[in-house]
């Protein structure tokens, strides 16, 4: 594996009695677009807190660049980008101002011109005060301020939330400005699926605070997939198949969902079970995800 | 360059804060001077044949803005802590506030170095100009001793410890019910102990001893505090 930017051994964090991260042991090599998926409440801004310094774990422990979260210098903080959650600011600066304000902190690496050229790019006006502007105007803004002084890192905590289509895709398109630059590392934790898929090269899915799963985005597309089963006779009342996450019925047909699951495996269960027919359902990650991180035993919503 | 940078920022915070007390007891206080200064009767000093009145007591003619100075002290002091320290919690800008290339004290220091002047501009120079104003023997007959300069800056300077307090308890963790204003009841407490002194350099010495107490602990919270 090539040099790791980001580090997570067993890191843990109890809110009281609540366990809102369980032992993280997540890697993020240097040079890759890593999307952190999960549910509301999965861990996912407990983990990037934790990671930055802002929260203690309970146990374990992170690092950046080598250095240990909870002791970051600012010569290391220099070298990442941060983009909060909603995106806060300090609401009475203008746009303008905010930049010089946040260039102080990166002399030697701050891109006044891409600044500006970001801030024309998405087409808010250098006057306004940060408090007067729209959620997906803040983003941008937000965006504008970690890109400019060209991080090495960039950790971004649901950068598009709440954001319209329009602003989402101009919002990944200034991002894509970043990836562009070469050796460059995104983390970012995001709902929206769509965008996960068309930056990242890179996943990590976590659920009630556990890693579920950390590859690259092709594995993960390649491992969890859905067949549609139907058999000759009656359906076999137990499905034993290796990988096997959820398995619904209908009257004719099985709906299974399973999880590194190669397609001889599947022929060779099919030729086994006196499966009439089988088809491997096409999923986009969206529905992946929602199936891999889907309790096992949930029966879902049924009107009556 | 970055540190000026915070300055800066936390100098535009507090600006309004600043002029407000500045504004309030510059505006009353010269009232009440030039009220004083109408009255016959009050252009005496007040001499206390009572052995048992706290010498920290500020007699005429700077009685009436003694008060004032109080007020507008520790009025500043829950202003520019709530501004620095609570709001941000508020706001939710903790996280892009710490996330600089610079050490959390250094933070903490831009928000103290811009709070102290805040309270010498504000209260104690304008304490020094009524001082100064109620000298003159053409407007009272007996000017205020110095020790009433002394007694405005302690007074001042209790408006820094109610700042200290805030600061403490907007830093707390706490549910707001148990020990979150323990930070403010401490800079009560020595308000408490500072007015029951006789003597001025006891309660210097509380002053000292309680700014010393909270700053250990305001560096050690804000160190590790989670945001």
């Amino acid at each position: 594996m090539s040099e790791l930017v980001l580090e997570t051994k067993g890191l843990t964090k109890y809110y009281g009695r609540i366990l809102a991260v369980d032992h993280l042991d997540l890697k993020i090599p240097k040079g890759c677009i890593c999307g952190f998926l999960g549910r509301n409440g999965a861990g996912k801004t407990t983990a990037i807190k934790m990671m930055l310094g802002f929260l203690e774990p309970t146990a374990g422990s992170s690092a950046i660049f080598g250095c240990s979260s909870q002791n970051l210098t600012p010569s290391v903080r220099q070298r990442i980008g941060y983009v909060t959650e909603g995106h806060r600011l300090f609401g009475w600066m203008s746009i303008g101002r905010i930049g010089k304000f946040q260039k102080a902190f990166f002399p030697e690496q701050w891109d006044d011109k891409f600044f500006a050229d970001m801030i024309e790019y998405f087409g808010l006006p250098k006057k306004q005060r940060v408090k007067n502007l729209s959620i997906g105007q803040r983003a941008q803004v937000s965006l504008a301020l970690a890109l400019a002084p060209n991080p090495e890192l960039l950790i971004m905590d649901d950068p598009t939330q709440g954001l319209d289509a329009a602003i989402r895709r101009q919002f990944l398109e200034g991002m894509i400005q970043l990836i562009m630059r070469q050796g460059r590392t995104v983390l970012f934790s995001s709902h929206i699926l769509g965008d996960v898929e068309r930056v990242a090269d890179r996943i990590a899915v976590i659920d009630k605070g556990v890693l579920r799963a950390s590859c690259s985005l092709e594995q993960f597309q390649k491992a969890v997939k859905m067949v549609r089963v139907s058999f000759t006779g009656e359906m076999p009342a137990e499905i034993e198949i290796e990988g096997l996450l959820h398995c619904r019925r209908s009257k004719k047909e099985l709906e299974l969902v399973l999880v590194g699951t190669d397609e001889e495996k599947i022929e060779r269960w099919a030729n086994m079970s006196k499966v009439q027919n089988y088809e491997i359902v096409g999923m986009n990650l969206e529905d992946q995800f929602i199936e891999y991180t889907e309790p096992v035993n949930h029966k879902g919503f049924q009107w009556e | 360059m970055r540190f000026f940078a915070l300055i800066r920022k936390e100098l535009r915070e507090c600006l309004p804060w600043f002029l407000l007390a500045f504004a309030f007891l510059l505006f009353f206080g010269s009232i009440s001077l030039y009220t004083a200064s109408l009255r016959k009767e009050l252009s005496y000093p007040y001499i206390s044949l009572d052995p048992d009145l706290p010498r920290l007591a500020v007699y005429r003619p700077l009685s009436g803005p003694a008060p004032l100075l109080f007020l507008s002290a520790i009025g500043l002091g829950l202003c520019l802590g709530i501004r620095q320290f609570w709001y941000p919690h508020f706001t939710r800008v903790w996280g892009f506030e710490l996330h600089r290339s610079v050490n959390r004290l250094s933070i903490l220091f831009s928000k103290m170095i811009v709070a102290l002047p805040a309270f010498i501009f504000s209260a104690g120079l304008l304490w020094y100009l009524f001082y100064w104003y109620s000298g003159h023997r053409e407007l009272f007959m007996v000017s205020p001793p110095s020790r009433h300069l002394i007694e405005g800056w302690i007074i001042t300077s209790l408006g820094f410890i109610v700042y200290l307090g805030t600061v403490r308890s907007g830093l707390s963790e706490a549910r707001w019910y148990t020990t979150k204003m323990s930070g403010l009841g401490f800079s009560i407490f020595i308000i408490v102990v500072v007015f029951n002194q006789y003597k001025i350099g006891w309660a210097i010495a509380a002053i000292i001893a309680g700014i010393f107490v909270f700053m250990i602990d305001i560096m050690d919270t804000f160190q590790n505090r989670e945001f």
